[in-house]
């Protein structure tokens, strides 16, 4: 058997010293012949070299190897001889991919998902290193749930194998390793708790030749079953076991690391430990932050401190921004993800437009998200994105390249137009240019993403995407030359679907994480700051200062997921039938005890350990774990409940809600400072942030005046300020006349009116597929019939021939509107123009039943330019301008025609609708003055059309005559508000649902206004609403 | 030490030690439900009925399944300090498992059902959960992209319902409610009544006759008058478009008589009963319209529905190859992989010998059926205890019952069972509501049979096991056999 075979247990302090005493001892025995030290995770090469550096016998020909260099050190030169090539990280991985999607039995309904590749890819590695042969695994078909799984996976894996059997990697380097080529005094294995059956051979081998050393932590007994199964296999072996003892705890620390799963006696805790209930992720890592620079202050250098956690995905972000934030540096090891940052970002966004419709939100996307390579950028002038974002809107550019080209040019013909008017501004010429350089940009990159592979060999296809990235991306190169190993699949699968391959880079950029790029990551581990690590990766290292975050119950430990490909019953059994050592996922060994208890003993001289209470702030309740209560528990020396955990002195709570920190000395930032000052002295912190920042005044007299007042202030749209108002009133009295409908709009809302009526602020909104003519398209073209049909006749009687004429406008119109791309899907569309030209029948017919009684006609007559209509308000008068429709007349009366295409309004005749429906009057007011005529002999009429309910609704003379006080009251109060800058927000729950600017209006504003309902200003537009 | 002691104890020590039967436990709030529940699972554990792997505790807010879990943890160690040397591995066993307990939510529960067997499924193992925003903004972009490729092609079911006045956002409606509620699909197939014109014919025929006899006792002004003459000339174009029926349902639709059957004064008239009469038949015409109208409506709509389906099956499939859930699919598709495979169904009984639920109330029937699908009596295995709350009387404190449940209707019995909603149905419960049709009877049962053919569509969904032969089934409601490990 074994040579010399020794396993070597205690805690992992001691360890640690037993690992440096034995490197002292072999290289005391023999200077200079290596050593070689077998690790678990590449953290520990660099930290045990320092470890090794700083004690006495020096590093020299002491070297580092995780399994698979060992394995590729060892069983390469034989791979290699046979002419099988290395087989790359990522080629192995779409290889697996590859496979997997061949699969045609139990697993064909997933074979094709990416999880299912992983799951593979994970399994198919495992019976690899456990020296599982197809052979072997089918002859144990009846172990698995059903004969069909059985056969599927057993051919996926031959298929897989065979596939690949020009190939390799770390397992089939270690299953080749020859160890007579281990030419190290002893081999060292530091940090791994399972060593597969195809690593347990090669060291079986080696340990036949020489001496062989395991060291093994060891916490407590049920933390030590993460390594039962090594341990065993050890002792079977015929290794010599030395358990070393601790020494007596000298310290705080110490003894609670000894005591991790002990309820003996409590421990008085010193500021070595900090135990924290924090409410939120957010407050826990500010905490932590906190904890680091204090550990600073006492002279614990950032490079020995660690910050670990078990949810990369939360916390990771957090200790990065919170850290950078406080100017603490830091080593991110589980780096973010290169998809985060703009440059895998952009890489992502210009994949997505390969094979897309060229959708516009995607091509802007792309655009926005950092730079082109400068010689691309110029060639298209350096538009930046945000100018080119508006062209494409404003040319309604949904997505396809025919109609970026169509409408783009449409565009840059209409402003090229207007650019050309005398007196232009210069911004015109610019918008020719964006739409000239956005449409030669688009053009060209369709035309290059058009001349993609469809089937190609793996290099082909690499070749045309460096090129495309190249040209669209800046400083690609990297991401390029990561990508570049995948040609090595050419000589496995020759050819490749273009979708199939993109999806592959995709899922590869996806999983990139910046650090893979950053050369200087390399190396940067404990000398660039604080460590921030996974706890997987912090398993056997050691700092001065140690923090622990989120220590909450189902996530740390987090439930463990079973391999839904193999599932552990069935490994079990396989185990149990055949002595593989397959691990069980779920119901093996549990590592997290013994991981937790390792993060804790990783802790030199300062352990900080935090749970929180909440995912987020305000979010679902969540409990500390199991293992904070069991640190807490022995702090206290007995069992701590639940309910107990915040409440027991050892524990510090930090109340939820709490914006700044303790103390202003434990500020990280500037601003939490600010924020503490204003927590702990609220007089004085608000004095300060005035001073320093004005506009904070500004926000709080906002605050007061909109919640502790109950009159209107300028904060809640009323102007104040004497130039503001001068400015609308001037607007008001001396600008252009004012609309009927914009009048219409104050009474609705004032807030609204101010927006879009003072401001003249419209919603941009992004380019939609037209699916059907829209109302306001349907308008334009009813209108446009009847003006034409109306002008064609002249002043004719109206009689059942000219409805051929009616028809051939309508056919002319309607066709014109179908060109232009704004009917929709032609399914609609049939229904829609056979519902307008019901509409124009229905129209013709009452036209024909009722005969006009007017001699004369008039169309789209403007008032207001350069005659207004003057009404008085007060001692001045409201100018007021628009265009009616159609005006019937003769010598002796009237009639205005405004047609509308929408359903009937609820309002009857003669009525304001509290000033919302001011059209007909004001408009018989300006049919009167055009013709000279008494406003009594004539009225004003919506005629609507809507899918054949056809309705007229009037305002007469009559009515006029009688309600012309009630009309100058309306006026009134809309003028003096619009004079006197009131523009307060009315708000209408149906109104306010379309309204355009719902989305910057306070969701506050209904209580509000019922809370300022008794100021003089609402009061009065209530009585103005009362105007039925 | 408390000496108190309720006068129930002997209740609550039934719930707690009766780990061979299953327990249902009804009892107003605040009276100990979960406190039981509790102290039942560690009897489970510490008896050795079960292990850790072989329970689940469900609940419904994910701040009770931790507090749950908590609490299971609390009374483990509380049990394990004065456990004798029996018990003391089993305790010791739970307590160092319990981080891979199953006690959460009925979703994050259906999921792990999932994420076990994601090829029965049809599921990317590596799924993703997707949030309520998210899986908005899909369900948007999925819609889009549809309902672009609808209208792209020819269907006539579109043009008549647009034809007759629906409008695409209410497409967009429906296939909303047919999503939400796609638990229900296949939807049952309602036959529109077709629109009955010769009823509002003969309506319209009888009417004018009347007129023409009465109207000559109504004065001009009389706004009767006005409303008799529009029938009377309606009746006219419609008799005109006889032939032309997409004429004739415009003209029924849109162009009908705006009418007022209440208007008319009887001083109006020189014969009173005019009047009357005139009202009466205004009034029978105004209805006929509406009727044809709605059948007209009901027609076009009722056509819709498949396409919603259609749909709603698309989508799903399209989150399938995704690999993306929304909440309610991981109720659903687990709910789906229990029904339709049997060597899942198999699984899980084996694998979760014990269920309980707590605030079993707010259960909904996928969601119980979930629970009841595992805890079925295929497999000598299992426990199902149910705690609730009784709603409507919460002032009314009432102490904890501990009831067997009874003798089961043979099949499959989890399934058939009273869902609690449906027994609770007199104190305001709700099931959902469908668009149209009802997919189920009023148990929740769906109404299509195993194996029948959707019109045009792929094979309904197999909602049954078939039954078992009488002496595989066990002897309770859910079959729910109890027993301990090793029995059977």
């Amino acid at each position: 058997m074994a040579h010399t075979l020794n396993l070597i247990t205690g805690a992992p302090a001691t360890i640690e010293e037993a690992f440096l005493d034995r490197i002292r001892q072999l290289r005391q025995a023999d200077p200079l012949s290596p050593i070689d030290v077998l690790v678990g995770g590449v953290l520990m090469r660099p930290y045990l070299q320092r470890l090794i550096a700083e004690s006495s016998p020096g590093l020299l020909n002491v070297r580092f190897s995780t399994l698979g260099e060992l394995g590729l050190r060892l069983g390469e030169p034989a791979l290699a001889s046979s002419s099988r090539r290395p087989l790359p990280a990522m080629a192995e991985r779409a290889y697996v991919a590859e496979a997997a999607r061949g699969c045609s039995g139990y697993f064909a309904p997933v074979a094709s998902t990416p999880g299912f590749a992983e799951v593979a890819r994970r399994l198919l590695r495992e019976l690899r290193q456990e020296r599982i042969t197809p052979d072997a695994l089918g002859e144990q078909a009846a172990q698995m749930e059903s004969d069909a799984k059985a056969d599927d996976l057993v051919d996926l894996y031959r298929r897989y194998l065979d596939g690949r059997s020009g190939y390799y990697d770390g397992i089939d380097a270690l299953a080749a390793g020859d160890a007579a080529r281990f030419d190290g005094i002893e081999l060292l294995v530091v940090g791994i708790w399972r060593l597969p059956a195809i690593a347990r051979g090669l060291v079986e081998q080696i340990a036949q030749c020489l001496p062989v050393t395991v060291f093994l932590p060891s916490v407590a007994p049920d933390a030590d079953g993460a390594h039962v199964e090594l341990r065993d296999w050890l002792e079977a072996a015929g290794c010599t076991v030395t358990a070393i003892g601790s020494p007596k705890p000298k310290s705080i620390l110490a003894t609670l690391q000894s005591r991790l799963f002990d309820l003996t006696t409590p421990i008085a805790l010193d500021e070595s430990v900090e135990l924290l209930s924090a409410p939120d992720p957010l407050a826990e890592t500010k905490e932590a932050a906190r904890a680091c620079l204090a550990w600073a202050e006492q002279g614990i250098p950032f490079r020995q401190m660690a910050v670990t956690y078990r949810q990369a995905e939360l916390y990771r972000p957090l200790v990065e921004a919170v850290f950078t934030e406080a100017g603490i540096p830091v080593y991110l090891d589980d780096g973010p993800s290169l998809a985060e940052r703009p440059l895998g970002r952009r890489i992502l966004a210009l994949l997505d437009l390969i094979e897309s419709p060229l959708r516009r939100p995607d091509v802007m996307a792309f655009l926005s998200d950092g730079r082109m390579p400068k010689a691309t950028r110029e060639r298209f002038g350096g538009a930046p994105a945000a100018r080119w974002d508006s062209a494409s809107r404003r040319a309604g550019v949904v997505q396809g390249l025919a109609q970026w080209h169509q409408r783009l040019t449409l565009l840059r013909d209409e402003e090229r137009a207007a650019a050309e008017e005398d007196d232009a501004p210069e911004w015109r010429a610019r918008r020719v240019e964006d739409c000239e350089s956005l449409l030669a940009f688009v053009e060209e990159l369709g035309k290059r993403l058009d001349q993609r592979p469809q089937r190609s060999s793996w290099s082909e296809a690499l070749t045309y995407l460096d090129a495309l990235l190249r040209m669209y991306v800046d400083k690609v190169d990297d991401v390029v030359g990561y990508l570049a190993t995948l040609a090595q699949l050419d000589a496995i699968i020759p050819e490749v679907d273009f979708s199939r391959f993109l999806e592959i880079v995709r899922a590869e950029v996806e999983a990139l994480k910046a650090g893979d790029l950053d050369e200087a990551q390399q190396g940067a581990f404990g000398r660039r700051g604080v460590n921030v690590l996974d706890v997987n990766q912090l398993r056997n290292l050691r700092f001065d200062g140690v923090c622990i975050l989120g220590l909450t119950e189902r996530s740390f430990p987090p439930p463990p997921r079973q391999d839904p490909m193999l599932l552990d019953g069935e490994r079990a059994k396989l185990n149990e039938a055949t002595g593989w050592t397959l691990p069980l996922r779920a119901h093996g060994a549990d590592p997290e005890p013994l991981q937790f208890a390792l993060a804790v003993h990783a802790a030199r001289e300062r352990l900080f350990l935090s749970t929180r209470r909440a995912e987020e702030a305000g979010g679902r309740l969540q409990l500390p774990s199991g293992f904070f209560r069991a640190v807490v528990s022995a702090v206290e020396g007995r069992r701590i409940k639940v309910s107990e955990v915040e409440h027991v002195p050892s524990v510090r709570r930090i109340r939820a809600g709490r914006v700044g920190a303790a103390t202003l000395d434990d500020a990280l930032t500037i601003a939490e400072r600010d924020r503490t000052l204003l927590e702990l002295e609220p007089e004085l912190g608000r004095a300060v942030l005035a001073s320093l920042e004005p506009r904070t005044l500004r926000t709080r007299a906002l605050r007061e005046a909109r919640l502790r007042t109950r009159t209107l202030t300028e904060f809640d749209g009323v102007l104040h300020s004497e130039e503001a108002r001068e400015a609308i009133a001037s607007l008001l009295w001396d600008g252009r006349p004012r609309s009927a409908t914009g009048l219409e709009s104050y009474a609705s809302c004032p807030l609204k009116f101010f927006f879009g009526d003072v401001l003249r602020l419209r919603p941009l909104e992004e380019p939609a597929e037209i699916l059907e003519l829209d109302a306001l398209d349907r308008g334009k073209a009813m209108h446009e019939i009847l003006h034409l049909f109306i002008e064609e006749i002249g002043e004719a009687k109206l009689d059942v021939q000219h409805r051929a004429a009616l028809d051939e406008i309508a056919d002319r119109v309607l066709a014109d509107l179908e060109a232009r791309g704004r009917t929709g899907a032609a399914l609609l569309w049939l229904t829609h123009r056979q519902a307008i030209l019901d509409d124009l029948a229905g129209w013709f017919g009452r036209e024909l039943s009722e005969p006009t009684p007017y001699t004369k006609r008039m169309l789209e007559v403007s008032f207001g330019n350069p005659d207004p209509l003057r009404v008085p308000v007060g001692e001045r008068e409201l100018r007021i301008g628009g265009r009616i429709d159609r005006l019937d007349y003769d010598r002796k009366r009237f009639r205005v025609v405004d047609y509308k295409t929408g359903k009937a309004l609820k309002s009857g005749e003669g009525m304001f609708v509290g000033g919302t429906a001011l059209q007909l009057p004001l408009y018989l007011l300006a049919g009167a003055k055009l013709l000279g005529l008494d406003p009594a002999t004539g009225e004003a009429a919506y005629h609507y059309f809507a899918r054949g309910d056809f309705k007229r609704i009037a305002f007469t003379g009559a009515h006029l005559a009688e309600r012309r006080a009630e009309l100058d009251a309306v006026l009134e109060r809309i003028a003096t508000g619009i004079g006197e800058g009131d523009f307060h927000a009315e708000p209408d729950e149906w109104g306010c649902k379309f309204c355009d600017f719902d989305a910057v209006c306070d969701v506050g504003r209904g209580r509000i206004r019922e809370r300022k309902e008794k100021d003089a200003r609402i009061a009065s537009f209530a009585e103005m609403r009362e105007i039925k | 030490v408390s000496v108190f002691a309720p006068s129930d104890i002997e209740v609550r020590n039934r719930i707690r030690t009766d780990v061979d039967n299953n327990v249902c436990v009804e009892a107003g709030a605040g009276t100990g439900k979960t406190t039981v529940l509790v102290s039942r699972i560690v009897e489970l554990l510490r008896t050795g009925v079960v292990d850790i792997d072989e329970i689940a505790v469900i609940t419904f807010t994910e701040a009770a399944a931790a507090e749950l879990a908590a609490r299971v943890r609390q009374e483990l160690e509380e049990a394990l300090a004065g456990a004798n040397d029996e018990d003391r591995g089993q305790i010791h066993a739970a307590l160092q498992g319990l981080h891979r307990a199953r006690v959460e939510t009925i979703h994050a529960f259906a999921a792990s059902l999932l994420r076990e067997r994601p090829v029965e499924a049809e599921l990317d193992p590596g799924f993703e959960v997707l949030d309520g925003l998210a899986a908005q903004l899909s369900f948007d972009e999925a819609y889009s992209a549809w309902l672009a490729e609808l209208l792209d092609g020819p269907k006539p079911e579109i043009v008549a319902a647009i034809g007759r006045g629906f409008q695409l956002s209410q497409l967009r409606t429906l296939v909303e409610e047919v999503h939400r509620h796609r638990a229900l699909l296949p939807l049952t197939r309602e036959v529109a009544r077709p629109a009955d014109f010769e009823a509002l014919r003969a309506e319209l025929r009888e009417a004018v006759s009347v007129f023409d006899e009465i109207l000559p006792c109504c004065r001009e002004d009389d706004d009767a008058r006005a409303d008799m003459q529009a029938i009377a000339e309606w009746r006219e174009r419609l008799a005109a478009v006889e032939a032309d029926e997409p004429e004739l349902v415009r003209e029924i639709l849109f162009r009908a008589p705006d009418l007022t059957p209440g208007a008319g004064a009887q001083r109006l008239w020189d014969d009173p009963d005019g009047c009357r009469r005139s009202k009466h038949h205004r009034k029978a015409v105004h209805e006929a319209i509406q009727r044809v109208r709605d059948e007209l409506r009901s027609e076009a709509f009722t056509a819709l529905v498949p396409i919603a389906e259609e749909f709603v099956e698309q989508y799903e499939c399209e989150r399938k190859a995704a690999g993306t859930a929304d909440f309610d699919d991981l109720l659903e598709w687990a709910r789906e992989l229990l029904v339709k495979s049997a060597e899942a169904r198999a699984y899980f009984r084996r694998r979760f010998r014990a269920i309980l639920v707590d605030e079993f109330q707010d259960t909904d029937p996928v969601q119980a059926e979930i629970a009841l699908l595992i805890a079925s009596d295929d497999e000598p295995t299992g426990q199902l205890a149910r705690a609730d709350t009784t709603k409507g009387r919460p002032h009314r404190r009432r102490r904890p019952q501990a009831v067997d449940l009874p003798v089961p209707s043979r099949g499959h019995r989890g399934v058939r069972r009273r869902p609690p909603w449906a027994a609770r149905r007199h104190r305001g419960a709700t099931r959902p509501e469908l668009p149209v049709g009802q997919g189920r009877d009023r148990l929740g049962q769906r109404r299509v049979q195993p194996g029948t053919r959707r019109a045009g569509g792929r094979p309904a969904r197999e909602h049954r096991p078939p039954p078992r032969p009488r002496e595989a089934r066990g002897r309770d409601a859910l079959g729910l056999r109890g027993a301990r490990r090793g029995s059977h």
